[in-house]
C-alpha cells in the first residue's frame, strides 16, 4: 500500500533530479513520430553519448499542440528557461547539438518564435 | 503549476549585455524577497532584439510589457504589479507597433501555457514517467479525493465546478455523476470514451498520449465518488501509440498500488482495464460504446434507461470523454472556484480545439471558454494563409454546422455556438475560405455519416443515404430545386426521428450551409456553377485572349489538355481537364479564368 | 387494479394505466399509430422510428413504443410534420424495396403494404435518386426457407424472434449503414448456420422478406398431369387455423370447408393426417413399451416435430439414442400412401404425387431427408404450408365461406379424438397416455391428462402405471428445450417420456400457419383460441384412444403384420444423423 507520504517522496525526488540535469524534450505524439521525431530522438541519444553529454536528459514527451512544425525539440536549462526548436531534421538536429549543446549558443533561427507564418 | 501570473523575460543565456542581466538578476531577488516564487512562473525567452530599451519583461495574464533600465524600476514593478496588481503606467511600452512585435514573439512560449488545464503536462512531461507525473502533482488529487472528502462532497465539487462534458454533448458532469451515485447496485462501472472518431479531431489523442495517468486518476476519482470499482478505457485501435502509452501507464500505477486494492490506505479500490475499438465511429455513442464492450454489436440503444441507471452489463455506468476527465485532477487540487473563474458563467474552464483546414497555425490549441472565434482564427491561428477571405468555421466535426464571418465576435461556449446552428462537439474546428464549395462541404460530412451509420434505424440508415444521392446530384451538376426540398424535409426528418446522436445531428452541415449559402446551392442548380470552383462538372476554365503563348500553362498541365503553338492564344479541352488549377498557377498573366458552366472553350 | 394518470392526446383527456406506453394507450383507446418493429416482449428496440410522436412540445419526437406515460403529459400523434415525417420515412423503405406483390408470399397481409396504402405512398424517391435493389442476398440453400433481402425493411423482429423464441440467434444484421442486410453470419446459408426451420421468424416478418419455399405451382402442375394421382393429408392443425385467411375469427373450425376447397382444387384422393397421428402413437408406444421392459434408452423423446429433430441433431447429438425412432405422422402417412394405398388404388408408386399440407416449414425439409422413401421416390413429394393451401384456393377464384363442406372419403381419414390434439403442446404426450397407459395397465382408463396441457414452456407430471411412476415432460420452444436438456444432465430424477416441440405452443403455432400481424397478437391469444379447437374436437369425439382407431387396427391386420421386421422398419422408421452448424470453412 503506497501512501501519501511516499508520493511526496517521488515527488520531491523528481523535481530535484529535473532541476540537476539540462532536459532535451522531443515531441512523441503520433505527429511528431510521423514527421520523423523517432530518428531524431534516436540520433539525439547516440549523440549524447558520443558527446559525453552527461547533464543532458534526452526524453520524449507528448504533442505540444504545434502539430505542423514537428518534430519539435524542447531544450530546458536548469533554470528553468528554454527554446523551442522546430522543424527539426536529423542535419538540423546536429547543427542544434553542434552549436547549442556543445557551445551555448542557441539557434534562433529554428526557435519557435521565429517561425514564419 | 499553475502560477498566478507569468513573466516573460527577454534574452535567456545568450545576452550579452551584462547590464540587462544584472536587472533580471535583480528581478530574481525582488521576487523571492516577497516570497512571490511559488506563484509567479518565469520564462526565458529569446531576444526580442529591443535591447536599449533595457530589460524587456511582460506580464501575463495582464499583457503588459516593461522597459526596465534600473533595478529601482525592476523594484516598483514587483511592488506594485507583482504583488498588488496595479501596472505600472510610465515603464509600460505603449507603442502598438513594438506591443504587436513583443506579442507575435511572446505568443507561444506564454499564450499556450497560459491556460493549459487539459493539457497541462503535454509537452513537458514524460509520458512514460509516472515519477514525472507525481512531480507535476500526480495522483495527489486522487490523495485527497480520498482522503479529505466523502464520496457526496466530490461530486457537489464537480457540481460546482460546472464542468460539461467535452465529449460534445456538454451535459453538466456533476449531474452525470450524481445520477450513478444515486442508483442502488453493488457493481458499478466508470467508462472512459476514447473513441475520438470525428473526422480532423485529435484533442484526445494528444492527452492519451502525453499524460495517460491523468484519465487514470480522474477515472478513479469518479470511481470513488459514483461507488464503481472498475474502470474500462475504449480506445479506438487507430491510436496504436495511446493504447500503448495506457497500457504501460496502466501497469505502473499498479506497481506503485496507485490502482489496484486500497488505494491510499483507504477501503476504495480500483481496477482499470482498456478495451479496444474496431473502426466504427457510432461506438463513440455511449449505448453503442457499452454494446461493443459486452461484445455485442455496436448499435445505440434507445435512452431511457440511461447509463447511469443501466449500462455496461446492466449496471449503474458513468460513461465520460478524455477531456472531460483530464480536468478532474485539477479541478479536486485547486477547487471549484478556482475553475469557475476560467471561462463563462455557463460554459466552466477551457476547451481544447484542433485548428485545422485554411489556417496559417493548424494544431491543437487550449482556450478559455468566451474566446471570441474571431480571437481564434485570427489571433492564436493566425489568420487565413494567401490573402484569402474567411468564408466559414465548421465546428463539431460531422454533427456540427457552419459559422458564418457575421458571426465571429461571438464568445465560444456550448449554448452560443447551438444558438448559430452549429454545436462545440468534440472540438474540431476547420476553418473555410473562398475557396471551399459549401456544397461539397456539405457533400464531404454527409459521406462520412452514411459510411458510419450503424444502420439500426431507418431515418438515418435511408434518410442520409438519399441526402447524400442528392448532394451528389447538386454537385455534377443535375440538381433540380424540387431536389432541395426534398433535402430540406429529409433533413429535418432525419434530424427529428433518429434514434441516436448520429443520426439526430448528421442532418447539421447541410443545415447549416442550406441556412447560410443557399445562393451557392441555387448557383449549382439554376446557373450550372461552382462559384468556388470545386465541383467539377460545374467548373470549367477558359483561356480568353490575353494569352500571351507562353506554353507554361500547357507544360505544367498533368493531363495534356491545353494545345498552342508558342506565342500563339492556347486553346483548352475541358473533356480532358481534370479542374487542377495548375494551369491557372503557372499563367503569368491571368489568361485562365474559370466560368459558368457551358461556356467551356474548346 | 393500476393506478391511472392523465394524459391529453390529441387535446382529448384520458386517464391511462401507469406504466403504459402511449403506443398501447393509443391503441387500448382506438387511436392509430403507424409501427412496424414493435413486436411485444420479443423486439422492442424502438429502432423503426414510425411510430414518432411529439410528447410536450418538444422539438425532436419520441418512439410511442417505448415512451411511458406520465401524468400531465402532452401528446400529439398526428400533425403535419409527424404525417409528412412518417410518409418520408416509408418513402425512403419504398425506395429500395422489390415490390412483387403479385407473387409475394404476403400479398394480402403485408404490414408495410399497409402502411404505404394508409399514406398513400407515391415511391417517388427510387425516380428521383436511383433505385437500389438491396442487393444482398436470397438465401435461398435450404429446403425450406428464404431470405429475401430486398424486402427487407430492416425492423429487426426476426432477429429477436430467433433469439427469444428458439435461443439460437441464427439471423443478425450484418455490414453497416444503407448495406445492412439481415441473415446469417458470414453468408452462410441456413442450413449450414444452424437453422431448425422452425419459422419464428418468418410469423415476426412484417413483409415477405422471410418465407417458405413456395411449392403452389409445383402443386398446380402435378394436379392437372393426367398421368399422376394427386393424394393429399392435412394436418391437425389446418382446420383449427385455415378459417383465419377468409376471414373467419381465430379459433374456428373450418375442417369441412377445407376438405371441400381442396376437392375443388383437384386432388384426387383425401386422406388426414389425424389418422397416421393415430398410427403413430400405436406404433410410439409399443416402441415406449419395449424401452421401459428391456432397459432400452430413457427417457424417450418424441420425434414428430421435425425442427426440434433439427435442434437436437446440430446442438446435442449425444442424445440421438433417446429419439423415438418412429417417423412423424407426416412420413408415416406418405410411406403408406405410397405402398398399402397406391396398391389399393391400382397405382403404381411412382405415379402418385403425395402431397401434404402442414403448419410447419420445417416439414419441408423433413419430407427431403433419407429415409423418408425407398425405390427412388420420396414418402412425400410437395409440403405445402396453411398459407400456401389458403393462397391457392384464393387464387383459384374459390369462395370458402360459401362452399358446401365435404367429409374425406376412405378409411385412412378416420382418426380419434387423441390425434386431434397433436397440433397442441401436451397433445402427442395426452395421446401417448392414453394408449400407454392402457397398455401398462388394462386397468387403467384414463381419457384425459389435464397436467400436460397449457401454456408453461416446461410441464412435468407423474402417473403411476403397472406399480411403476412413469415421469413425463412436455417442452416447447427452443429456450425452454435447451433449458430442458441441460437440466437432464444434472438432475437425479429419472424421466421415462418427454414430448418436444420445435415452437412454442405446439404446431397449431408453427411457421407455416396464416400470419397475425404484430397489433392483432397483442390483443388476441392466437395460441389458445386455436388449441380450443383441437381440445373441442377431441372432447366431442366419440373414440378417444388412438389404439382404438379401427382403420388403424385394419392397417395393422391386412398389412404392417404381414411385413418382414425389416420393411416394417423402412416405412415407420427412421434414423439420425449428428450434424454440426458453420462446419464448412468459409475465408
Amino acid at each position: 500500500m503506497t501512501k501519501l507520504a511516499e508520493i511526496k517522496k517521488i515527488k520531491r525526488k523528481t523535481l530535484k533530479d529535473l532541476k540537476s540535469q539540462r532536459r532535451i524534450q522531443v515531441g512523441i505524439g503520433t505527429c511528431g513520430i510521423a514527421a520523423g521525431a523517432k530518428e531524431v530522438f534516436e540520433f539525439l541519444e547516440r549523440e549524447k553519448i558520443k558527446n559525453k553529454l552527461d547533464d543532458c536528459m534526452i526524453t520524449g514527451v507528448g504533442c505540444m499542440g504545434e502539430c505542423a512544425l514537428e518534430p519539435m525539440v524542447e531544450v530546458v536549462e536548469k533554470d528553468g528557461s528554454s527554446i523551442i526548436y522546430c522543424n527539426m531534421s536529423v542535419d538540423r538536429t546536429q547543427e542544434v547539438v553542434d552549436s547549442h549543446l556543445l557551445k551555448g549558443v542557441k539557434l534562433e533561427k529554428y526557435s519557435l518564435t521565429r517561425q514564419k507564418r | 503549476m499553475f502560477e498566478r501570473m507569468q513573466l516573460l523575460v527577454c534574452g535567456g543565456e545568450s545576452c550579452e549585455q551584462k547590464q540587462i542581466g544584472a536587472i533580471k538578476d535583480a528581478l530574481l531577488v525582488e521576487l523571492k524577497k516577497h516570497d512571490c516564487e511559488n506563484e509567479i512562473a518565469i520564462t526565458q525567452s529569446s531576444c526580442f532584439g529591443l535591447c536599449e530599451k533595457g530589460a524587456i519583461v511582460g506580464v501575463f495574464p495582464d499583457e503588459v510589457y516593461y522597459q526596465c533600465k534600473t533595478k529601482s524600476e525592476i523594484v516598483m514593478i514587483v511592488e506594485k504589479h507583482i504583488k498588488n496588481n496595479q501596472i505600472v503606467e510610465e515603464l509600460r511600452i505603449k507603442d502598438p507597433i513594438l506591443h504587436k512585435r513583443l506579442k507575435e514573439h511572446s505568443n507561444f512560449h506564454v499564450f499556450n501555457k497560459q491556460n493549459r488545464i487539459v493539457l497541462r503536462n503535454c509537452g513537458i512531461i514524460n509520458p512514460l514517467s509516472i515519477e514525472e507525473y507525481i512531480a507535476r502533482d500526480g495522483y495527489f488529487a486522487l490523495a485527497k479525493a480520498l482522503k479529505e472528502y466523502t464520496s457526496e462532497e466530490v461530486i457537489e465539487i464537480v457540481k460546482k465546478s460546472k464542468l460539461r462534458g467535452r465529449g460534445g454533448g456538454g451535459f453538466p458532469t456533476g449531474l452525470k455523476w450524481e445520477y450513478a451515485k444515486n442508483s442502488q447496485s453493488d457493481i458499478k462501472y466508470v467508462v472512459c470514451n476514447a473513441d475520438e472518431g470525428d473526422p480532423g479531431a485529435f484533442m484526445d489523442r494528444a492527452v492519451l498520449e502525453g499524460d495517460p495517468h491523468s484519465i487514470l486518476e480522474a477515472m478513479a476519482i469518479c470511481g470513488y465518488a459514483i461507488g464503481a470499482q472498475q474502470g474500462y478505457i475504449y480506445v479506438r485501435a487507430e491510436y496504436p501509440v495511446a493504447v500503448e502509452r495506457l497500457e504501460r501507464a496502466i501497469e505502473d500505477a499498479k506497481n506503485l498500488n496507485l490502482l489496484g486494492d486500497n488505494l491510499f490506505g483507504t477501503d476504495f479500490s480500483f481496477e482499470i482495464e482498456l478495451r479496444l475499438g474496431s473502426g466504427a465511429f457510432v461506438c463513440g455513442e455511449e449505448t453503442a460504446l457499452i454494446a461493443s464492450i459486452e461484445g455485442f454489436r455496436g448499435m445505440p440503444k434507445l435512452k431511457p434507461p440511461f447509463p447511469a441507471e443501466s449500462g455496461l452489463w446492466g449496471k449503474p455506468t458513468n460513461v465520460n470523454n478524455v477531456e472531460t476527465f483530464a480536468n478532474i485532477p485539477v479541478i479536486i487540487l485547486k477547487g471549484a472556484d478556482w475553475f469557475n473563474t476560467i471561462g463563462t458563467e455557463k460554459s466552466s474552464g477551457t476547451k481544447v480545439f484542433a485548428l485545422g483546414g485554411k489556417i496559417k497555425n493548424t494544431g491543437l490549441i487550449e482556450i478559455p471558454m468566451g474566446t471570441t472565434l474571431r480571437d481564434v482564427v485570427f489571433d492564436i491561428g493566425g489568420g487565413i494563409p494567401n490573402r484569402k477571405k474567411i468564408k466559414a468555421i465548421q465546428t463539431g466535426g460531422p454533427s456540427g454546422g457552419c459559422i458564418i464571418e457575421k458571426d465571429l465576435d461571438t464568445p465560444i461556449d456550448f449554448d452560443t455556438l447551438t444558438d448559430l446552428g452549429s454545436m462545440m462537439g468534440s472540438g474540431g474546428m476547420i476553418v473555410m475560405d473562398e475557396d471551399n464549395c459549401m456544397v461539397d462541404v456539405a457533400r464531404f460530412y454527409l459521406e462520412f455519416t452514411v459510411e458510419e451509420s450503424c444502420g439500426k434505424c431507418t431515418p438515418c440508415r435511408e434518410g442520409t443515404k438519399r441526402m447524400y444521392d442528392i448532394l451528389n446530384k447538386i454537385s455534377e451538376g443535375k440538381g433540380t430545386l424540387e431536389d432541395i426540398d426534398h433535402l430540406e424535409v429529409l433533413a429535418s426528418m432525419v434530424a427529428e426521428t433518429s434514434l441516436c446522436g448520429l443520426g439526430q445531428t448528421a442532418p447539421n452541415p447541410v443545415l447549416s450551409t442550406l441556412k447560410h449559402f443557399r445562393d451557392e446551392y441555387l448557383a449549382h442548380v439554376n446557373d450550372h456553377y461552382c462559384p468556388a470552383g470545386v465541383c467539377r462538372e460545374l467548373t470549367n476554365y477558359i483561356i480568353d485572349d490575353t494569352c500571351v503563348g507562353c506554353t507554361k500553362c500547357a507544360t505544367n498541365c498533368p493531363v495534356g489538355a491545353i494545345i498552342g503553338w508558342p506565342k500563339a492564344i492556347h486553346k483548352l479541352d475541358m473533356s480532358l481537364c481534370i479542374r487542377c488549377g495548375a494551369c491557372k498557377q503557372a499563367c503569368p498573366v491571368g489568361s485562365i479564368k474559370t466560368v459558368k458552366g457551358g461556356e467551356a472553350h474548346v | 387494479m393500476s393506478k391511472l394518470v392523465e394524459v391529453t392526446i390529441n387535446d382529448k383527456t384520458y386517464n391511462i394505466p401507469e406504466g403504459h406506453s402511449i403506443l398501447r394507450a393509443c391503441e387500448e383507446n382506438g387511436i392509430i399509430i403507424p409501427r412496424l418493429c414493435f413486436l411485444d416482449s420479443i423486439h422492442e428496440d424502438g429502432n423503426c422510428r414510425l411510430c414518432s410522436v411529439e410528447v410536450d412540445q418538444q422539438h425532436n419526437l419520441k418512439p410511442a413504443c417505448k415512451t411511458i406515460v406520465r401524468d400531465g403529459m402532452n401528446v400529439v400523434t398526428e400533425n403535419k410534420r409527424i404525417y409528412d415525417y412518417v410518409s418520408t420515412n416509408l418513402e425512403l423503405l419504398a425506395s429500395n424495396h422489390h415490390f412483387e406483390c403479385f407473387k409475394c408470399s404476403r400479398e394480402d397481409n403485408c404490414e408495410f403494404l399497409d402502411l404505404l396504402r394508409r399514406y398513400s405512398i407515391l415511391n417517388e424517391y427510387s425516380d428521383l435518386y436511383g433505385y437500389e435493389l438491396k442487393q444482398t442476398q436470397l438465401n435461398n440453400s435450404s429446403d425450406a426457407m428464404v431470405i429475401d433481402s430486398s424486402k427487407c425493411v430492416l425492423c429487426g423482429r426476426c432477429v429477436s424472434a430467433c433469439e427469444k423464441y428458439t435461443g439460437i440467434g441464427v439471423l443478425d444484421f450484418n455490414k453497416r449503414g444503407n448495406k445492412t442486410y439481415v441473415g446469417p453470419a458470414q453468408f452462410r446459408g441456413l442450413e449450414d448456420a444452424g437453422c431448425i426451420y422452425c419459422g419464428k421468424c418468418i410469423q415476426a416478418c412484417p413483409t415477405g422478406a422471410l418465407r417458405e419455399q413456395d411449392d403452389i405451382k409445383v402443386f398446380e402442375r402435378a394436379v392437372r398431369d393426367p398421368s399422376k394421382t394427386v393424394i393429399v393429408q392435412v394436418a391437425p392443425s389446418i382446420r383449427a387455423s385455415l378459417g383465419e385467411e377468409f376471414g373467419y375469427p381465430v379459433g374456428t373450425n373450418v375442417e369441412g370447408k377445407m376438405f371441400a376447397a381442396l376437392h375443388l382444387l383437384g386432388v384426387d384422393e383425401m386422406i388426414d393426417t389425424n389418422f397416421a397421428a393415430d398410427l403413430t402413437i400405436v406404433e410410439e408406444g409399443s416402441e415406449f413399451l419395449d424401452r421401459v421392459q428391456n432397459d432400452g434408452v430413457l427417457p424417450m423423446f418424441t420425434s414428430c416435430s421435425p425442427g426440434w429433430v433439427n435442434y437436437l441433431e446440430l446442438y446435442y447429438p449425444e442424445l440421438i439414442p433417446n429419439l423415438s425412432s418412429c417417423k412423424s405422422p407426416q412420413q408415416m402417412a406418405g410411406a403408406i400412401i405410397k405402398t398399402y394405398y397406391a396398391e389399393r388404388l391400382q397405382v403404381d408408386s411412382k405415379d402418385v404425387v403425395s402431397v401434404s399440407i402442414m403448419p410447419c416449414v420445417a416439414k419441408k425439409a423433413e419430407a427431403k431427408r433419407e429415409d423418408m422413401g425407398r425405390d427412388g421416390y420420396q414418402d412425400v413429394d410437395i409440403v405445402l404450408t396453411t398459407r400456401e393451401l389458403a393462397r391457392l384456393i384464393k387464387r383459384r377464384g374459390i369462395d370458402f365461406k360459401n362452399i358446401q363442406p365435404m367429409e374425406p372419403f376412405g378409411d385412412l381419414a378416420t382418426y380419434t379424438g387423441a390425434a386431434s390434439i397433436f397440433g397442441v403442446t401436451g397433445g402427442v404426450m395426452e395421446a401417448a397416455l392414453r394408449t400407454v397407459s392402457e397398455m401398462l395397465d388394462s386397468e387403467a382408463k384414463l381419457i384425459e391428462f389435464k397436467e400436460v396441457r397449457g401454456k408453461e414452456n416446461m410441464k412435468e407430471a407423474t402417473y403411476h402405471l403397472a406399480g411403476k411412476d412413469i415421469n413425463i415432460a412436455v417442452v416447447h420452444g427452443g429456450v425452454a428445450i435447451k433449458e430442458f436438456l441441460e437440466m437432464l444432465k444434472t438432475t437425479d430424477k429419472e424421466y421415462h417420456f418427454v414430448e418436444f416441440m420445435g415452437c412454442i405452443g405446439g404446431c397449431i403455432n408453427g411457421g407455416g400457419q396464416p400470419i397475425v400481424k404484430a397489433k392483432d397478437f397483442e390483443r388476441i391469444d392466437v395460441i389458445k383460441e386455436r388449441s380450443k379447437v383441437l381440445y373441442t374436437m377431441d372432447s366431442k369425439s366419440i373414440l378417444r384412444k388412438s389404439h382404438l382407431n379401427p382403420a388403424v387396427q385394419k392397417l395393422y391386420s391386412d398389412y404392417l403384420n404381414k411385413l418382414n421386421q425389416h420393411d416394417l422398419h423402412n416405412l415407420l422408421h427412421t434414423h439420425y444423423k449428428a450434424r454440426t452448424a458453420y462446419s464448412e470453412y468459409i475465408e
